[in-house]
């Protein structure tokens, strides 16, 4: 019958001396009474004795030698590898260098990190060196055979949406490829960044809608500037296209897009912001033509607020027709209030 | 340790390999007879003395002269055999027994043995310990044979071994356990 009081655990550290004082006494005592303990501690006992009859082997003086100059040969052989291993802090500099290649795990991981690394950085530098690069962004684009007509517009766009900003896109030229002026037409737009692209797409969207923006602003050609004023026109977003609008007509130097632009405002008069830039036109303007246009589209609103405009031009623009022209509005102004009152 | 050692020692720290191999002639026996009880196997055993000592070499520059230098060999060498052998659960031989050799036939048997019956006896008796120990993992040999053999105390062997006090007893339990399985027809006959 087994023991309830210790295990067999308590009586192996005991048999080991590894009890001390009150526990030892107290297995001592209990083994006095417990046939089972007493019997288990001879067994162990026994067991002991038997093992002592295991001895240690003699290796011979020969073997030990051997070994010896193996040891001395490895040693040597580590320190021809890393020659400078025992001289100051380069050695230690190698020393922790060498290391990643003392074993070939350590190695291989080496290598995997060491290209990871390389194109994170090959990436990065790739970028940048493409970003600072339109020419070679845009070879990249028209090189990749791989990739599909769709693949190719999206990068284009993305490209010139990027350039838009820099002076580096150079719009070329804007046709329409498809339809007619609806709002939806197909719209090509040749631009050039360094490399002449083109992309196309409708007048909804962002990115052609961006570059004619570009292009009625910035483009050197004014028959270009006018085309493009003419296709936000057609693309019927007056409200995000307004400012654009408004800077054509009273900045651009070339009369022809500024009538563009003046037909691309005239039925949003009733805009506090276009009515306010038909008034500069109306007394800055120099050409006579835009002019009487921005005249005629401010006459027609009957805004009373006008008439102090419409004095100002029939006293004193350089233009008899305009003076005559502003005469009338101002006496239609008149007759209307009178009819009224 | 002996003035004579202590000088091997500082010329070995600073890379002079001739005192490194006298040191190893001092103590090689020593080291070799712990690493064959570890192993209980002399291919095993070469290999650990072999490592025990390239370990040593590597790490003489942090030897301080607090503790005796075969004292400081042996824990690189437990340590060794201990973490080294530790997904090989047990040494070579066991995997290989052809190339394998009883630790009793290391020696050389010169002449006749004078009682061949109870010298056969005596064989037969070394070869069952040698298949018993041989059965249990390098960890329970190692806790085993610290403990049985070398009279360690528990508290010293898990530091020795860089683990707990409950670890080393576990292994130590499961040892007797599997060896009083093995060997209980031997020592039966002593206690009828």
């Amino acid at each position: 019958m087994k023991c309830k009081k210790f295990k067999r655990g308590d009586l192996l550290l005991y048999y080991y001396g590894e009890l001390n004082g009150v526990r030892r006494l107290r297995v001592e005592e209990h083994v006095k009474e417990c046939a089972y303990c007493r019997e288990f501690l001879k067994q162990q006992n026994a067991f002991g004795k038997l093992l002592d009859k295991d001895e240690v082997p003699q290796v011979s003086p020969l073997i030990l030698e051997r070994l010896n100059e193996q040891v001395i040969d490895r040693l040597t052989e580590e320190e021809r590898d890393v020659p400078e291993l025992k001289k100051g802090f380069l050695a230690k500099v190698i020393g922790i260098l060498y290391y990643p290649m003392s074993k070939p795990v350590y190695a291989f991981s080496s290598l995997l990190v060491m290209f990871v690394v390389g194109l994170i950085i090959g990436k990065i530098w790739m970028g940048s060196a493409i970003l600072n690069d339109p020419g070679l962004l845009a070879s990249l684009i028209e090189s990749r055979s791989e990739m599909s007509r769709e693949e190719r517009d999206y990068l284009k766009k993305l490209v010139a949406g990027y350039f838009l900003g820099s002076k580096e896109l150079e719009v070329k030229g804007v046709k329409e490829v498809k339809a007619g002026d609806s709002g939806n037409g197909w719209i090509q737009v040749d631009f050039k960044i360094n490399k002449e692209m083109n992309l196309t797409g409708g007048l909804d969207d962002p990115v052609i809608l961006n570059v004619l923006r570009y292009s009625a602003l910035y483009d050197r050609d004014p028959e270009k500037r006018v085309r493009a004023v003419r296709m936000l026109y057609l693309s019927k977003r007056f409200a995000e296209n307004k400012e654009v609008f408004l800077a054509v007509l009273l900045n651009d130097k070339d009369p022809g897009p500024r009538v563009q632009a003046l037909e691309a405002v005239t039925e949003f008069v009733g805009d506090e912001e276009v009515k306010e830039a038909l008034k500069k036109v109306l007394l800055n303007d120099p050409d006579e033509k835009i002019r009487m246009q921005a005249l005629d589209v401010l006459g027609k609103t009957g805004d009373r607020s006008l008439i102090p405009i419409f004095a100002l031009v029939a006293y004193r623009d350089s233009s008899e027709t305009l003076q005559m022209r502003a005469k009338e509005i101002l006496a239609k102004l008149y007759d209307r209030e009178k009819e009224k009152s | 340790m002996s003035l004579e050692d202590k000088s091997l020692i500082l010329r070995a720290q600073a890379g002079d390999k001739r005192a490194f191999a006298e040191l190893m002639r001092r103590y090689g026996e020593r080291v070799m007879n712990q690493a064959l009880r570890f192993t209980r196997n002399i291919k095993d055993a070469e290999d650990l003395y072999q490592e025990t000592f390239l370990k040593v070499y590597r790490n003489l520059g942090g030897f301080r002269f607090e503790s005796e230098f075969y004292t400081w060999v042996y824990r690189i060498m437990a340590n060794i055999a201990f973490s080294q052998y530790r997904r090989k659960k047990r040494f070579s031989y066991l995997e290989s027994e052809e190339d394998s050799t009883p630790w009793d036939r290391v020696t050389a048997q010169n002449g006749c043995p004078e009682n061949p019956i109870k010298e056969e006896e005596g064989r037969r008796l070394k070869d069952a310990i040698y298949a018993a120990l041989s059965k249990l993992s390098a960890q329970q040999r190692i806790v085993f044979i610290m403990k049985h053999y070398e009279g360690k105390k528990i508290r010293e062997i898990a530091e020795l071994l860089e683990c707990s006090e409950g670890t080393v007893k576990r292994y130590l339990f499961r040892a007797v356990k599997k060896l009083q399985s093995l060997l209980k027809p031997y020592y039966e006959e002593s206690l009828v």
